[in-house]
């Protein structure tokens, strides 16, 4: 029953609920978009740019029944395209962290904070992978709304993590073995 | 939970058959100061993982939650301050600094009042002339 004497404070009330949906997301938001493009400033940028996107087509989204998961993929297409459209630079930008990474010796004594290096592994991995993992074992959603999310199909998910955490394992046994060999 | 539990999660993880819970019971695991030393090398990753997960969006995101009424009247109401604003400080610019058209008068004042005294001294001279004309006329009767 809709009813329509204060129209316009049901309207608000509306609003404040929609504010509170999307504002309980905004963390996981956030993450993703740092962990794809990798600068706080330009994730804290993506974050609010997909905060005036919902804003602008709240009518339309508030019968949308998963808003949180529509919010992030949302945000998962956001930043994809930002890359795509500085992906030249981006691949320099990867390229000189690396060579950095192998050739200089205090980078490597500095690497050993391990912690650290596992972002680093992280950050290596193919975007798909790397979104997949952050949205799962970062944000703990399931498999099935990771799919949603990345408009992938559930088995696709599964693979994918399955290719990241291993990837991810097997660097860290290198790391292991190799710090164990260089006697620290 | 028993190490032989760990390994069996461990590997259900890495084939992302492993269920929420199974994932945070590991998080837990590692997340304890000792782990066995067939596990150390993992214990990284979920130190990182747990990092993560505290990150915080630390921006304010502040929609306008009141009706376009509302803020078009305080629109107006910021715009209507403004141009009294700068109504009244013309005002007073007008009093402080004197228009050329005063300054005029002033220069014109001063000047008119200049020749009024000098004007002043003539007559004064002229008044003498007559008190010497009438003395004279008193002595040489022409009668």
């Amino acid at each position: 029953m809709k009813q329509t004497p204060n129209e316009s404070l049901t309207e608000q009330m509306d609003k404040e609920v929609f504010l509170k949906r999307i504002l309980a997301v905004q963390d996981s938001m956030f993450r993703l978009a740092k962990r794809l493009l990798t600068s706080t400033e330009e994730a804290e940028d993506a974050v609010q740019e997909v905060f005036a996107k919902l804003w602008k087509n709240m009518n339309s989204l508030t019968t949308i029944s998963n808003l949180e998961g529509y919010a992030m993929t949302m945000t998962k297409n956001y930043c994809l395209d930002r890359l795509k459209s500085k992906h030249a630079a981006q691949l320099r930008l990867v390229h000189f962290k690396h060579d950095k990474a192998t050739s200089s010796l205090d980078q490597q004594i500095e690497d050993r904070d391990s912690v650290s290096q596992v972002f680093d592994f992280i950050e290596a991995l193919p975007e798909q992978q790397k979104l997949v993992l952050q949205l799962r074992d970062v944000e703990q959603y399931d498999l099935e709304t990771i799919a949603q999310i990345t408009e992938l199909s559930e088995g696709a998910v599964r693979v994918a993590l399955s290719r990241a955490r291993k990837t991810i394992r097997n660097k860290l046994i290198k790391a292991h073995q190799h710090g164990i060999e260089t006697g620290s | 939970m028993e190490l032989k539990q760990v390994h069996k999660h461990l590997e259900r993880y890495l084939e992302s058959s492993a269920t929420l819970a199974e994932e945070q019971a590991l998080y837990a695991y590692f997340s304890q100061p000792n782990v066995d030393k067939s596990l150390v090398h993992y214990k990284p990753y979920f130190t990182a993982i747990a990092q993560q997960r505290e990150e915080r969006f630390s921006v304010n995101f502040k929609p306008k939650l009141k009706s376009t009424k509302v803020q078009f009247i305080r629109v107006a109401a910021v715009a209507a301050a403004a141009i009294a604003g700068v109504f009244i400080l013309q005002q007073t610019v007008v009093t402080t600094q004197p228009s050329p058209e005063e300054i005029a008068f002033e220069e014109f004042k001063t000047n008119m009042y200049l020749v009024a005294t000098q004007l002043n001294k003539g007559m004064q001279g002229v008044a003498h002339i007559e008190t010497f004309n009438q003395t004279t006329n008193k002595y040489l009767k022409t009668e």
